[in-house]
């Protein structure tokens, strides 16, 4: 089985300031404040940089063992008009941050690809747990509408997921697995190494029974 | 002293250890020896140099001149073959031609206070039969390098295993490193990548990679030579980082990943597009010291 190919979708430090003011505008000013106290916890200068818990990033979080692959280079090749959309079509897995849901580009990507990732994608929406719970409320409001879709595939049983906790994200990422992949595999590109390095057949183990 | 300061400050005598050895050429202190040697032949005082008048410096100096620009020529290929590296190497070739001109001086001016020729005095510039003591001395050095010349252009290229010199093994081992790594250097993959017509190319690379570290662990396993199989340590890391460069690009597996993994890695920053840049440089930051070791292995000096 090959690498299950996923994606972050999160903020940068230099777009904090943008949607802090956003959130103001928006009268979400508890939330504006605590993201612009906690932002330096969470942010860096990538996607990849992204350190939703435990001050670990997805890449730690997700690549513990094999079976994952990022692709979240495309999100960043992707342009500001999402016409280049198709090079997004190998993710399977979105892992997105709930504050990410404010950037302008990604509102346009999620309005692009909402409706096949809600069907064919899994989407993994994750909030700090530390926000106050009218907080998460509000924000897991703002999802349903940018990813309407796949919110509403979620309610209705498709593979989907919000995580608050680190368990939480454990837990979608293992089941995507068992489901599609299996952990112990080698990637593809492990697997021709080794083929190339051994390129003899196992064989069969000898026989002690006595007829 | 703690964990840490104990391997610092072990780094830091092996950094100064390595350097002391390529700008002094230390691994092959023999050549000094089997460069001054012929000048012990001066015991024999069947040859001698007789300078009438030591106010001829000219004639003196054009004298020397030849066979002092052979020795230094001939040093300087075979320190040429016994570093992996050309970095110093004419201060190295300069110093240790230097080196055996000295000695050779002082072997024929010693030879001359055996046989009673000269004797000795305290030191006086204005006494012209001490300035031409030493100048018959150093006469007889630089006409010993005649001979010299012809063991280094003989016997020290025929592979034979001399004291104080690299062995012959770890030679032949080295030259293969650096003829594989010189195809690394000169690869396509430093310049442009194209996802449909380089296909080959990192599987190529990588094999190129894997066949130097069964040199470089030939080398490693001679005998002896230890100061020289320290020079090549770093190299083994450096080979394992851009094995790991080429195995993670590849394992992008998709053309648009493939080639953003290229870019970050191998493609010169000051080329790219203003719209990628910004991207691509943070990505490059993060794994800047992957890229400062790739650049590094690009810039070797290998003499290519």
């Amino acid at each position: 089985m090959s690498d299950l190919f996923y994606a972050v979708i999160a903020l940068k430090t230099n777009e904090v300031p943008a949607v802090v003011q956003q959130l103001d505008a928006l009268k979400l000013d508890g939330v504006a404040a605590w993201l612009d106290q906690n932002h330096a916890t969470f942010y860096g200068n990538r996607n990849e940089d992204w350190k939703p818990f435990n001050g670990q990033t997805i890449s730690q979080l997700v690549n513990q063992t094999k079976g994952y692959q990022t692709q979240t280079n495309l999100i960043d090749q992707l342009k500001n008009d999402i016409s280049n959309v198709g090079i997004v079509r190998p993710i399977r897995v979105y892992f997105i941050d709930v504050f990410a849901l404010f950037v302008d580009k990604y509102i346009k990507f999620a309005g692009t690809v909402d409706f096949s990732v809600a069907e064919s994608g899994q989407c993994c929406l994750l909030i700090p747990s530390a926000l106050p719970f009218h907080m998460q409320d509000l924000l897991i409001g703002v999802y349903c509408k940018v990813w309407r879709e796949v919110c509403n595939t979620y309610r209705q049983g498709n593979l989907h997921r919000i995580a608050m906790r680190v368990d939480d994200l454990q837990n979608f990422r293992n089941y995507l697995l068992k489901l599609f992949g299996s952990d112990d595999s080698p990637s593809i590109v492990a697997e021709q190494e080794l083929s190339n390095r051994f390129p003899f057949q196992t064989k069969q183990p000898p026989s002690f029974a006595r007829n | 002293m703690t964990l840490d300061q104990k391997s610092t400050s072990s780094i830091s005598s092996t950094i100064n250890l390595d350097k002391l050895d390529q700008m002094l050429g230390l691994r092959a202190w023999g050549l000094i020896l089997y460069g001054a040697l012929p000048a012990s032949l001066s015991l024999l005082g069947v040859v001698e140099v007789k300078v009438a008048q030591i106010n001829k410096v000219v004639p003196m100096l054009a004298v020397s001149i030849l066979p002092l620009i052979v020795t230094f020529l001939l040093v300087r290929a075979r320190q040429k073959e016994w570093y992996f590296t050309t970095d110093y190497l004419n201060l190295r070739s300069t110093i240790t031609t230097l080196l055996i001109v000295i000695t050779a001086t002082l072997i024929a001016g010693a030879s001359g206070i055996i046989r009673e020729k000269y004797h000795f005095s305290p030191l006086d510039l204005r006494n012209q039969n001490q300035l031409a003591a030493y100048a018959e001395s150093f006469l007889f050095g630089m006409a010993s390098l005649v001979i010299s010349s012809s063991i280094f252009a003989t016997i020290l290229t025929k592979g034979a295993d001399l004291p104080g010199l690299p062995a012959s093994g770890f030679i032949t081992s080295i030259a293969k490193m650096r003829q594989q790594l010189i195809a690394i250097q000169n690869s396509s993959i430093w310049q442009r990548y194209d996802y449909n017509q380089d296909t080959t190319v990192f599987d190529e690379l990588k094999q190129t990679r894997d066949s130097i570290i069964k040199d470089l662990e030939a080398a490693l396993s001679q005998p002896g030579n230890k100061l020289a199989k320290r020079g090549l340590q770093p190299l083994r890391s450096q080979l394992d980082v851009f094995a790991r460069s080429i195995t993670e690009i590849k394992e992008g597996q998709i053309k648009d990943t493939i080639e953003f993994r290229w870019r970050v890695r191998f493609a010169d920053p000051t080329t790219m597009a203003d719209g990628a840049g910004e991207n691509l440089q943070h990505e490059r930051d993060a794994i800047k010291d992957e890229i400062a070791i790739l650049k590094t292995l690009k810039n070797l000096r290998l003499g290519g």
